[in-house]
C-alpha cells in the first residue's frame, strides 16, 4: 500500500477512467489472481478443477469476482490474449444478470458487455417482474456508469484524500462510538430492500445498540402506514391490473414512471391485450399522468378533493361537483357491472387515511386474491423517519451521521434546514455516486460504487432477490454501502464480495449461488401472497379543501428527484405530457392560464406558506383548473455540469408536513423563459393519425393500405420478397407513452444527445419519437401516444429523392441508410412525410467525453457530421440473427430478432418480425382488423403499421 | 414606335467608339474602383463564411427538422432564375430576330453566367459533407456506384452543369468579333496580347463571319431549351416530393415563368446602371428600357395567374393537406412572405401601364428591384410554407435563418457582382458587331 500523501495522490491520479479497458478474463491468468481465487473459492480449487474449467463453470461471475473493487486494482499490464479463454469470442458480447436498485426495488437487468465493459441493459427475461422489458431510468444506468463527472475521490472537507485516511478516521470514530454503545450514530438511506443491508444493520445493532437508521424519501413515501391502518400490518399492496376489469386510480400513477412501473405496465397490458378494452381505467387526478392518458374515463380534479372522492367511493355522501358525482356514479356502475373485478388505489402522496380507505374498498370490491395481492413489504421499514433525524441533529444528539445515496440537502422541504443541522454533526460522511449538494456540506464524501460495479442484493416488486454482481471494476474507486458498513463494524479491509456472500452463505450453497447469479434471481425468495382481513375503519367524509389555488409537487417524469439530472439521455427525453426537455415546468390548467393571462413559457411566481419560487408556466391540457403542479429534480446547485443551472428547484417550496396539496398563490411575472419542447403542436388537426375503435370493431376504411394489400396503384413493379419481409406493428392501444423505447433505441443505436440549444432549433436525434396528441376539449382531453419510428415505406419517398443512392431498399424490405454514401443533401428528410429522419447538423457524436464512448454499441456505426440517419429496424440485430440461423442451417425463427424498442416496451406494444411468415406475431397483428398505416393515403405502403386504440362505449361513457 | 433602336443617325464608327473604348480607357475609374472594392469585400466575405461553414458544418445555418432546406435552397432557386433570363433574352430573342436584343444581350449573358455560378455554389455549400459533392456526378467510380437517376437532384446537377457550360460558350462566342475589335484598337502591348489571345485570331473575313453566325445561332438553339429544362428541373425538386403545396405537376412551368420574371428584373437594373454609369444612352435607348418594362408587366400578370392558379389547383383538389397548405400560404406563420410576394410581383409592376413610368429610370430601377426581391420572397414562401407544416402535426416547427445564412447570401452577391465589375471594365459590354450590323441593315432599308 502507498505510504506518503504524495504517493496517495499519485495513485489517485493513476486511477483515472481509462484503466477499465483491461480485459477482465486475463486477470484469471495472473498468478496473483489465481491465488486470490484459491483463497476466495477454496472449494473449487480443492476439487482439482483446472483454471479453464473453473472459468467455464463459474461463467462470468468469477471473472467479475476478481474485480470486486477492493481498493486500487493491482497494476497489471494490459496485453492482448496470447491464449484465448475457451468461452470467450472476441467481438461477441457477453451477458450478465444483475439489477439496478431504484428506490429500494430491484430493476432486473441483463447487461450486455463488450470487451469487459457493460454497454447496454435489457430487462432480465427470466425475471417475472420485468421480462426483457426495461424502463428508461434503468437503461440510463449505463450512462451514469460512464458519467465523466462521477465522484472519483474521497474528500475530507472538500480536499481530496484517500480511502485509507477515511478508514482510519472511521476506526477512530468507531472506538469513540463503542464507548457509548453507539449513541449518536445515525445512518440515513433511501428506501432499502437489500437482505445484506438488513443483515449488516442487525449486526451493527449488536455492536451499537443505540444506533438508529433513518429513511429518506425524496419523493412520494411509503405505504406502510396506510396498509397498517387498513389491515393492521405493514403490507405490500399490489393492484392486479392483469386480473381486474375495473381499475380506479385516485391520483395513483400506476403506469407512470417509478420503481414499479414495469411490473404494473406488464400487468395492465396483460389484461389490455385481450382486446376488450379492459381494464376500464377510471382516473381522478389533478395533473395529467400516463395512467390518466390510458383512462377510460378521467376527471381532472384538485388533489385536495381526492379524499372526497375516496369517501364517495366508500359509500359516503360528501359534497361533490356535478362532474365528480357523475364520475363517481360511472365508477359505481362499472363496479356493479363487474362484480368482484374492481380495484381502487390512491396516490402515495395522499393522506394515509385515504390510501387505507381505498385499500379497504379494493378488498371489498375484488374477489379475494383476484384484483389485489398482498405480501410482505419489499422495502424495509427504517427505525425512524427523516424528520426525527433532523430534530435530533438540531438537538445535538447526532454525533456520527453516515448518509448513503441520498441528497437531503437538495431533496428536502425548504422549511427543514438540513444544511444547518448537518453543520452541527461532528462526524458526517456522505457516500454517493456524484459530488452533490449534500457532499459539499458533509465532512467526508465517499465515492460510491455504481450498481454495475457492485456486489449487492435487492428485492424486486415481488420480493424476489437479485444478487447484484459487478460487471466492471469500479471506474472511480467507488465502494459499496456494504463495504462501508463492514468498515463501521470493524472490518479492517472490507471487500465488496464477502458481505453479500455471507448473507447467502446458508441459503445458497455454491452451485445455487452461481445459478442465482446466472439467472439474476435467487430461488424461493419471492414473497408469498398473504391473506388479510381489513380492520374496521370509520370512514371519514373528508373535508373539502379551501377554495382557491392549490399547489402540488411531483417528481419529474424524466429525471425524477434529480438523481438522473446529470444524464443527457434523460435530460433530452421529452416529458410525456409536455414534451419539454432540459427543463421543468410549472403546470397550469388552460382555465388558469386564461384567468392569469399567462401563456406557455411565461414566468410565474408560485407561493406556498409565504415562500416563493419562479418558473416557466406550461398550459397543460387536462390539468385540474385550480391546481398548480411543480416538478422536482431541477435547479441543482451541484451534481455535475449537465444538471446545474437548469430549471427551478421546487423543494424549497415544499412544506415540511406531509400532505397531498397546499393552498398557494400564483402570479404572472411576465418575462419569458426559453422552454424547449420537441412537439409544438398537440391537436390532431382533424386527421386520423390515431384511430379508435370499439372492441371487436375494425378500421372502417375500404382503402386500407398495407404492404400486403396495396390499395392505390403505382407505376413501379412490386418486389416479390421471396425471403424475409420485415415489418413492425405498433399497438396504439397498448402504448402508455413511457419512453422506454426511446431510450432503448438511443442506447442501442449510439444516438447522441444534442443539448438544449440544438433541441431548441429542432435538431434532436431520436430515431424513435413518441407523438402525443389530444382529442376533445382542452380541459378534459383524451391523450394519445403514438411511437413513430421509420415506416420503412415500400414506396419510399426518401429513396426517390437521394441523388447518390445513400438510402435504398433492401431485398428484405428495409429502407436502409448508407452513412458512407450520404453527402447530406437532406432531400430524403425533406421528402419524408413522417419526418422520422434525423440529420447530423454538427459532429454531435464527437462532443461526448472519451469515457462516454465506452457505452457505445460496437455493432452500430457512430455517425459523423453531415450524414442523415434514422431507424434501421435494428438491422445489426437482424444481421446477427441471420448469422446464427445460417450457421445452424435454419430460417430465422419468429422472435429471434427483437428490436431494441420492442424489447424495452413493458406493454409489448411493439411487435417486429417477418411479414412473409404467416405464423409470426407481426403477421398476426397485421391481420388484425384494427391495423392501419399512418398516412396510408399517400400510397407509401408503410411497413410499420399501427393498431387502433380500443375504447369501450357505455359503462360510464361521457 | 418610331424611335431608334440602334444609333442609326450616328456615324458607323460611333458604336465601336462608345463600346470598345470602355475596356481600353475606362471612363469612370473612381466609381469603378469603389464598386469593385465593395463587391470584392463581399466576395471575401463569401470565402470567409464558406470556410467557416465547411469547418463547422451546416449546423451554423438555421435549418432544422422539419425545415431541412432553408435559405440556401431559396437562394439557389433565386440565382438559377436570374441566370435563366439572361439566356432567354439573348438566345430566344436572337432566334426570333428581335433587333433590340443586341444592346442588352452581352451583359444579360454575363449576368446569366455569374448567376449560375452563384446558384452552383449552393448545392455544394448546402451539403452536409460538401467535400463529397462530386458523388453526384456520373463518373465511373471504383465501387461501381452511380448517381440515383430517379432523383431530381441528379438531373439538377446535369441541368445546371450543362447550362453553365452552354452559357459560357454562348457568351464567349458572341464576344469573339468584339474582342477582335478591341484588340485592334488596343494601343498597349498588354491589351493587344490579352484581347488578341481571347479573340482567337479573329480576322473578320467573310468565312469567319459565316462560321461565327452559324455557331452563334446553333448555340442559341441549344441554350434556349436549356432555359426551360433547368428551371423545370428546379421545379421538380419540389414537386417530386409528396408534401402539400409542392406535390403538383404545375411547378415546372410555374418555375420557368418565375425565372424569366426575376431575370428581367435584374436585367432592368443592370441595363440602367450600365447605361448611366458608362453613358451608353445611344446603345441602351429608352426603347430598350420600355421593352423591358412591357415584358416585365406581361410576366407579372403571368406570375399572378400562376400564383392564384396554384391556389385554385390546391383548393380544387379538395385534399385536406393541400387545403391546409393554402391556408398556411394565405394566413400561416409565413403568410407575410406570400403577401409581400403578391405586392412586389403582382401589384407593383402594374405601374408599367403608364408610359411615363416605363420611361422613368427611377421607376424602372425600383420595379426591377421590387421584382427581384419579390421573387426571393416567393421562394421563401414556397420553401417554408410547405416544410414548416408537413403531414404530422407533431413535427411542425418553425425556421429562423441565422447570421451565417445571410452571410453566405451576401457573399454570393459579391460572387455575382465582383466578376460583373470585372466584366464591365475589361470586356465590351454590348455587342458592337451586332449593333453595327443592325445599323447597316436599317440604313440599307432606308436607302
Amino acid at each position: 500500500m502507498v505510504d506518503t500523501p504524495a504517493d496517495r495522490l499519485g495513485n489517485l491520479a493513476r486511477q483515472g477512467g481509462r484503466r477499465f479497458w483491461r480485459g477482465l478474463e486475463e486477470w484469471i491468468d495472473d498468478k496473483a489472481a489465481q491465488d486470490w481465487l484459491a483463497a476466495e473459492f477454496p472449494a473449487a480449487f480443492d476439487e482439482g478443477i483446472g483454471r479453464r474449467q473453473l472459468l467455464k463453470i463459474m461463467a462470468a461471475s468469477v471473472a467479475m469476482t476478481g474485480l470486486s473493487g477492493c481498493g486500487p486494482a493491482p497494476e497489471i499490464p494490459a496485453v492482448p490474449y496470447v491464449t484465448q479463454p475457451v468461452d470467450y469470442i472476441p467481438g461477441m458480447p457477453r451477458w450478465f444478470a444483475t439489477a439496478i436498485p431504484f428506490d429500494g426495488y430491484a430493476q432486473p437487468v441483463l447487461a450486455e458487455c463488450h470487451a469487459g465493459r457493460p454497454t447496454r441493459l435489457d430487462g432480465n427475461s427470466l425475471h417475472p417482474m420485468s421480462g426483457v422489458n426495461i424502463a428508461a431510468f434503468t437503461q440510463a444506468a449505463v450512462q451514469q456508469l460512464y458519467d465523466p463527472e462521477r465522484s472519483s475521490a474521497v474528500t475530507f472537507r472538500g480536499r481530496i484524500t484517500t480511502w485509507d485516511v477515511f478508514a482510519a478516521a472511521l476506526q477512530e470514530e468507531r472506538h469513540r462510538l463503542l464507548k457509548g454503545g453507539g449513541k449518536g450514530l445515525r445512518i440515513l438511506t433511501g428506501p432499502q430492500s437489500s437482505p445484506t443491508f438488513l443483515r449488516q444493520m442487525t449486526a451493527l445493532r449488536g455492536i451499537f445498540p443505540e444506533m438508529r437508521w433513518h429513511g429518506h424519501w425524496s419523493v412520494g413515501g411509503s405505504r406502510s402506514e396506510a396498509s397498517y391502518k387498513a389491515f393492521g400490518r405493514v403490507l405490500q399492496v399490489t393492484p392486479r391490473l392483469d386480473r381486474a376489469v375495473v381499475a380506479v386510480s385516485l391520483e395513483d400513477d400506476i403506469l407512470g414512471p417509478g420503481p414499479l412501473q414495469i411490473s404494473a405496465a406488464r400487468r395492465w397490458a396483460g389484461q389490455r391485450r385481450k382486446g376488450q378494452g379492459f381494464p376500464l381505467l377510471f382516473v381522478a387526478e389533478s395533473t395529467p399522468t400516463l395512467t390518466g392518458a390510458m383512462a377510460h374515463r378521467r376527471i381532472a380534479t384538485a388533489s385536495g378533493r381526492i379524499p372526497l372522492l375516496a369517501a364517495a367511493l366508500s359509500g359516503l355522501r360528501p359534497q361533490l361537483t356535478p362532474a365528480e358525482a357523475a364520475w363517481v356514479q360511472a365508477v359505481q356502475q362499472a363496479v356493479k357491472d363487474n362484480p368482484g373485478g374492481a380495484v381502487v388505489s390512491a396516490g402515495v402522496h395522499q393522506p394515509a387515511d385515504v390510501q387505507a380507505s381505498c385499500m379497504a374498498q379494493a378488498h371489498r370490491w375484488g374477489e379475494p386474491g383476484r384484483t389485489v395481492s398482498y405480501s410482505e413489504p419489499v422495502v424495509i421499514e427504517p427505525d425512524a423517519g427523516f424528520a426525527e433525524l433532523v430534530a435530533d441533529m438540531r438537538a445535538g444528539q447526532v454525533r456520527t451521521l453516515l448518509m448513503f445515496d441520498v441528497n437531503p440537502v437538495y431533496a428536502t422541504s425548504g422549511v427543514v434546514d438540513f444544511a444547518g443541522a448537518l453543520a452541527r454533526v461532528p462526524f458526517s460522511a456522505h457516500a454517493a455516486g456524484i459530488y452533490d449538494e449534500t457532499a459539499a456540506l458533509s465532512q467526508w464524501h465517499l465515492p460510491m460504487a455504481h450498481p454495475l460495479e457492485s456486489w449487492s442484493d435487492c428485492r424486486a416488486a415481488d420480493g424476489s432477490v437479485t444478487i447484484l454482481q459487478p460487471l466492471i471494476a469500479p471506474l472511480r474507486q467507488g465502494r459499496t454501502i456494504h463495504q462501508i458498513l463492514d468498515g463501521l463494524a470493524g472490518q479492517p479491509d472490507p471487500d465488496a464480495f464477502t458481505p453479500v456472500r455471507a448473507t447467502w452463505q446458508s441459503k445458497l450453497e455454491e452451485r445455487a449461488w452461481r445459478q442465482a447469479l446466472e439467472d439474476g434471481r435467487a430461488p424461493d425468495t419471492a414473497f408469498a401472497e398473504v391473506a388479510v382481513a381489513p380492520r374496521p375503519m370509520s370512514p371519514s367524509a373528508g373535508a373539502a379543501p379551501p377554495p382557491g389555488t392549490e399547489v402540488v409537487f411531483r417528481p419529474d417524469p424524466s429525471i425524477w428527484d434529480g438523481r438522473f439530472a446529470n444524464c443527457t439521455w434523460l435530460q433530452e427525453l421529452p416529458k410525456p405530457a409536455s414534451k419539454v426537455v432540459w427543463d421543468n415546468i410549472v403546470a397550469v390548467s388552460p382555465a388558469m392560464g386564461r384567468k392569469l393571462q399567462v401563456d406557455t413559457g411565461q414566468v410565474v411566481e408560485v407561493e406556498v406558506e409565504g415562500r416563493q419560487l419562479r418558473g416557466p408556466a406550461w398550459i397543460l391540457p387536462g390539468q385540474a383548473a385550480e391546481t398548480v403542479t411543480l416538478f422536482f429534480g431541477y435547479g441543482r446547485q451541484r451534481g455535475g455540469s449537465i444538471s446545474e443551472g437548469l430549471g427551478y428547484d421546487a423543494y424549497p417550496l415544499l412544506p415540511a408536513r406531509p400532505g397531498a396539496s397546499w393552498a398557494g398563490r400564483i402570479t404572472r411575472i411576465g418575462e419569458n423563459h426559453h422552454l424547449v419542447s420537441t412537439q409544438l403542436h398537440h391537436a390532431i388537426d382533424g386527421q386520423d393519425l390515431v384511430r379508435i375503435v370499439a372492441p371487436g370493431e375494425g378500421i372502417d376504411d375500404a382503402a386500407e393500405t398495407t404492404v400486403g394489400h396495396p390499395g392505390l396503384p403505382t407505376l413501379y413493379p412490386r418486389y416479390p420478397y421471396p425471403g424475409h419481409a420485415w415489418g413492425m406493428v405498433i399497438d396504439n392501444d397498448l402504448c402508455i407513452g413511457c419512453n422506454a423505447c426511446v431510450i432503448a433505441c438511443q442506447a442501442e443505436n449510439n444516438i447522441p444527445s444534442v443539448g438544449k440549444d440544438q433541441v431548441a432549433v429542432s435538431r434532436e436525434m431520436h430515431w424513435l419519437r413518441i407523438d402525443r396528441y389530444y382529442e376533445g376539449d382542452l380541459d378534459h382531453p383524451y391523450t394519445h401516444f403514438q411511437p413513430v419510428p421509420c415506416m420503412h415505406c415500400e414506396n419510399a419517398p426518401c429513396e426517390l429523392g437521394c441523388p447518390v443512392n445513400a438510402t435504398v431498399h433492401s431485398p428484405e424490405g428495409v429502407n436502409e441508410m448508407i452513412y458512407n454514401r450520404c453527402i447530406g443533401t437532406r432531400t430524403c428528410a425533406t421528402y419524408c412525410p413522417y419526418k422520422v429522419r434525423r440529420f447530423n447538423y454538427y459532429f454531435f457524436t464527437r462532443q461526448a467525453a472519451p469515457l462516454e464512448w465506452a457505452h457505445r454499441n460496437p455493432e452500430v456505426t457512430v455517425r459523423a457530421r453531415g450524414v442523415m440517419e434514422k431507424c434501421t429496424y435494428c438491422i445489426q440485430r437482424i444481421a446477427k440473427a441471420r448469422i446464427v440461423a445460417d450457421r445452424e442451417g435454419r430460417a430465422i425463427a419468429d422472435g429471434a430478432v427483437q428490436t431494441a424498442c420492442q424489447n424495452a416496451c413493458p406493454t409489448s406494444a411493439i411487435v417486429f418480425g417477418n411479414l412473409n411468415d404467416s405464423q409470426s406475431a407481426v403477421a398476426g397483428r397485421r391481420g388484425s382488423r384494427r391495423n392501419y398505416g399512418l398516412l396510408d393515403q399517400l400510397n407509401t405502403w408503410p411497413r410499420t403499421t399501427y393498431l387502433a386504440r380500443i375504447r369501450r362505449k357505455g359503462a360510464g361513457e361521457a | 414606335m418610331n424611335e431608334p433602336v440602334v444609333p442609326v443617325d450616328k456615324p458607323m464608327s460611333h458604336v465601336g467608339d462608345e463600346i470598345a473604348a470602355i475596356p481600353l480607357e475606362y471612363p469612370r475609374p473612381v466609381g469603378w474602383l469603389a464598386g469593385a472594392a465593395g463587391t470584392l469585400l463581399l466576395l471575401l466575405g463569401f470565402f470567409l463564411s464558406a470556410t467557416i461553414l465547411f469547418i463547422a458544418g451546416v449546423g451554423i445555418w438555421g435549418v432544422n427538422s422539419p425545415v431541412f432546406w432553408g435559405v440556401a435552397i431559396m437562394n439557389y432557386v433565386w440565382w438559377v432564375g436570374i441566370g435563366n433570363a439572361g439566356t432567354l433574352i439573348s438566345g430566344l430573342l436572337l432566334l426570333l430576330n428581335q433587333v433590340w436584343r443586341n444592346a442588352l444581350n452581352r451583359f444579360a449573358e454575363a449576368m446569366a453566367v455569374f448567376a449560375i455560378v452563384c446558384a452552383g455554389v449552393y448545392p455544394i455549400t448546402h451539403l452536409g459533407r460538401p467535400w463529397l459533392f462530386y458523388w453526384m456526378f456520373p463518373y465511373p467510380a471504383e465501387m461501381g456506384v452511380w448517381p440515383q437517376f430517379r432523383s431530381p437532384l441528379t438531373w439538377d446537377v446535369f441541368a445546371i452543369l450543362i447550362y453553365l457550360l452552354v452559357s459560357i460558350l454562348f457568351w464567349y462566342l458572341g464576344l469573339i468579333p468584339d474582342l477582335g475589335t478591341v484588340r485592334d484598337r488596343a494601343k498597349g502591348r498588354l491589351g493587344q496580347v490579352f484581347y488578341g489571345v481571347l479573340a482567337l485570331g479573329w480576322r473578320g473575313s467573310a468565312r469567319h463571319w459565316l462560321r461565327w453566325k452559324q455557331a452563334y445561332h446553333f448555340t442559341a438553339a441549344i441554350a434556349v431549351p436549356l432555359v426551360f429544362s433547368v428551371h423545370s428541373e428546379v421545379g421538380m425538386l419540389f414537386s417530386a416530393s409528396q408534401l402539400p403545396g409542392w406535390h403538383s405537376t404545375f411547378f415546372p412551368p410555374f418555375f420557368v415563368v418565375g425565372a424569366a420574371f426575376s431575370g428581367f428584373g435584374v436585367v432592368t437594373m443592370l441595363a440602367i446602371s450600365i447605361r448611366q454609369a458608362l453613358h451608353l444612352e445611344d446603345v441602351v435607348t429608352m426603347f430598350h428600357l420600355d421593352a423591358l418594362a412591357r415584358i416585365t408587366l406581361g410576366l407579372s400578370m403571368l406570375m399572378g395567374y400562376c400564383y392564384w392558379w396554384d391556389i385554385f389547383n390546391s383548393v380544387y383538389s379538395g385534399d385536406r393537406y393541400e387545403l391546409r397548405a393554402v391556408g398556411d400560404k394565405l394566413s400561416g406563420a409565413y403568410a407575410w412572405s406570400f403577401w409581400t410576394t403578391q405586392f412586389l410581383n403582382v401589384v407593383v409592376p402594374h405601374v408599367f401601364w403608364s408610359r411615363r413610368a416605363r420611361r422613368n429610370l427611377f421607376v424602372l430601377f425600383f420595379v426591377g428591384l421590387a421584382v427581384t426581391v419579390g421573387m426571393w420572397f416567393e421562394r421563401y414562401m414556397l420553401v417554408l410554407t410547405t416544410l414548416y407544416h408537413g403531414f404530422l402535426p407533431s413535427s411542425w416547427n418553425y425556421y429562423i435563418p441565422t447570421f451565417w445564412d445571410w452571410a453566405v447570401f451576401a457573399g454570393t452577391i459579391g460572387l455575382f457582382l465582383f466578376p460583373y465589375f470585372l466584366f464591365v471594365r475589361f470586356l465590351p459590354v454590348s455587342s458592337i458587331a451586332e449593333i453595327k450590323e443592325k445599323v447597316f441593315q436599317i440604313r440599307q432599308e432606308r436607302a
